[in-house]
């Protein structure tokens, strides 16, 4: 009978110490830090590993510091259509991303600062870039 | 002053507690989907998270283990960015945009639709909540919503058990078989964890166990605080994601199907769950008509299954029947980790504690036939998506296959644990006797 309970008792300790284990493990996939915890109500933070495209955090940055709606350039909208077999291309994550960023800051159609992989656009005034993508002022 | 543990978990309170915070979460959704008045959404969180703080309290008290695993997950929870896809773009997105309107405009305007903005918003309208009572965005609690949503249910589930070592194997199969997904914002976890609850609180609803009668009379639980959580539970997974209406259906099937096999037990029951699943249902209803309402010209499907409405019959039955498919999705969703450590437990639990006693068979035969039955049409689900998928078939099921199986793992992984438990306790019983 004593020794049942013993090795119930041990089974339970080895179950309790893989709990642990497995839960270290998961702190360690989603990224856990002890200073986004302390600061886990503050405005923004881990903006940078949940948009997680330098690009998208520093346009996104720019659009709403400024409170600029944007739309992108014609191309880059044909280029980051949806495919059908659900595999986004590196120009589709950064609309996307930069979209989550921005919010509130919208796409609105009529707005005259596009987005673009193009260094330079006809009529347009780049008014700030990263280096695959730039905001441009159009008239 | 101190109760048993066991005793605790029998009371009715406890199921009190759970249908109180199920109802102020569903109030919080129906205020959003109203657009009513915020200060009244205020009140409702804060009503939340003293439940929340209460059940906590009750937990310190009388099981140290889960308070010291749900601590745990929220201190993971509320330290941790959003990086999974699905969350940052989709759920943590849709209560981004709820939160900066103050309504359901993106709904309404459709504002990106490649978000699927059709997408049921349980779990999003709570984050939005969250995020009033905090005043300001990032991208840290907002998840933690998700775990608020699970936490009925973990402890409902956890409830059932009561022996000490089944108990830590019990959170310790939480964190195999759900992983990281409890707490990083996403909607498969909790809705895994629903489909779980739901079936079991249909077997304590049908009266399975034999002394279940005496139970209830003896903690006097009304068994309407049990048709009120499996209305409560149905409609969290209509409303948590789309899977949700696929489970709901697989459940009701099953429980109509088991009537029809013409047992007492189940008939009994039935009329009255047939009541509670449609009043559950109306939910879906409600939220299908708000979507349709609004001229969405969304989504109403995921992109993977769009292709099936350019098929004739000819074309699906051929797709459905391809050998070379149906193998590669056994492969994905039997050769992995988890259906790995799910066969590994249910082997040896069911192989050393169940199978052995014949009289716990034979008095639960029923039972078994329920969650086969379940667990054939589950099966028969996910065949038929992957067959008829219109993504290149390898990564639709890299990308999902795990996911999409995680609600029949855990139903397997807990069966296990609590049969393999009565089993025994039943043969000692009758051992005594």
């Amino acid at each position: 009978m004593k020794k049942n309970f013993i090795d119930k008792k041990i089974i339970f300790y080895i179950l309790f110490f893989f709990l642990i284990l497995q839960m270290l493990l998961i702190s360690h996939r989603v990224k856990f830090d002890f200073n986004k915890l302390f600061n886990f109500y503050v405005l923004d933070v881990g903006v940078h590993e949940t948009i997680d495209f330098n690009d998208a955090v520093k346009i996104g940055n720019y659009l709403k510091k400024n409170n600029l709606d944007f739309n992108f350039e014609k191309e880059f909208w044909t280029k980051t259509k949806d495919k059908l077999d659900g595999k986004a291309t590196n120009a589709g994550i950064f609309k996307m991303m930069l979209i989550v960023n921005t919010y509130p800051k919208k796409i609105n159609k009529n707005s005259n600062i596009l987005i673009s992989e193009k260094y330079s656009l006809k009529k347009c005034n780049k008014i700030f870039g990263t280096q695959n993508y730039y905001v441009h002022e159009c008239e | 002053m101190f109760m048993n543990v066991n005793n605790f978990f029998n009371l009715k309170n406890i199921y009190k507690t759970f249908i109180f915070l199920k109802l102020t979460i569903l109030f919080n959704y129906y205020l959003w989907l109203i657009n009513l008045d915020l200060v009244l959404i205020y009140y409702i969180v804060v009503l939340i998270i003293i439940v929340l703080i209460y059940l906590m309290f009750i937990l310190y008290r009388f099981d140290r283990i889960l308070f010291l695993f749900l601590i745990f997950c929220t201190i993971l929870s509320l330290g941790s960015p959003t990086i999974y896809w699905d969350a940052k773009t989709i759920w943590m997105f849709h209560a981004k945009k709820i939160f900066f309107d103050n309504s359901l405009e993106y709904i309404k305007y459709d504002y990106g639709n490649f978000f699927f903005n059709s997408y049921p918003i349980l779990g999003p309208t709570l984050a939005a909540s969250l995020g009033k009572i905090v005043g300001q965005w990032n991208y840290l609690y907002p998840k933690f919503s998700i775990l608020i949503i699970s936490i009925p249910s973990i402890i409902f589930l956890y409830s059932l058990i009561h022996e000490k070592i089944n108990k830590i194997l019990f959170l310790f199969i939480i964190t195999l078989i759900l992983e990281r997904r409890l707490i990083i914002g996403e909607m498969d976890a909790a809705i895994s964890l629903y489909f779980v609850s739901s079936i079991f609180i249909l077997i304590k609803i049908l009266d399975i166990q034999k002394d279940l009668k005496k139970r209830l009379q003896k903690n006097n639980i009304n068994k309407n605080y049990l048709y009120f959580l499996i209305f409560l539970n149905l409609s969290f997974m209509l409303l948590l994601k789309k899977e949700g209406l696929v489970y709901f259906v697989i459940i009701f099937i099953s429980l109509t199907v088991m009537t029809f096999i013409n047992n007492e037990l189940f008939n009994k029951s039935y009329k009255k769950l047939f009541i509670f699943f449609a009043c559950a249902f109306l939910n879906y209803v409600i939220w299908k008509l708000y979507i349709d309402y609004i001229p969405i010209n969304n989504i109403n499907f995921h992109p993977a299954v769009t292709n099936i409405f350019n098929l004739d019959f000819i074309e699906i039955i051929k797709k459905i029947f391809n050998i070379k498919n149906f193998l590669l999705i056994s492969g994905s969703i039997y050769i992995n980790k988890f259906s790995l450590i799910t066969l590994t437990l249910c082997i040896f639990l069911i192989s050393s504690y169940v199978l052995p006693n014949k009289k716990y068979i034979k008095i639960n035969k029923n039972i078994f036939l329920f969650l086969f039955f379940i667990i054939l049409i589950y099966l028969i689900f996910i065949y038929t998506v992957y067959q008829l998928t219109s993504w290149e078939i390898n990564f639709h099921l890299s990308s999902s296959a795990d996911r999409l199986m995680m609600p029949l793992y855990l139903l397997i992984c807990f069966s296990s644990i609590y049969f393999s438990e009565k089993s025994r306790v039943v043969k000692n019983y009758s051992k005594k006797a």
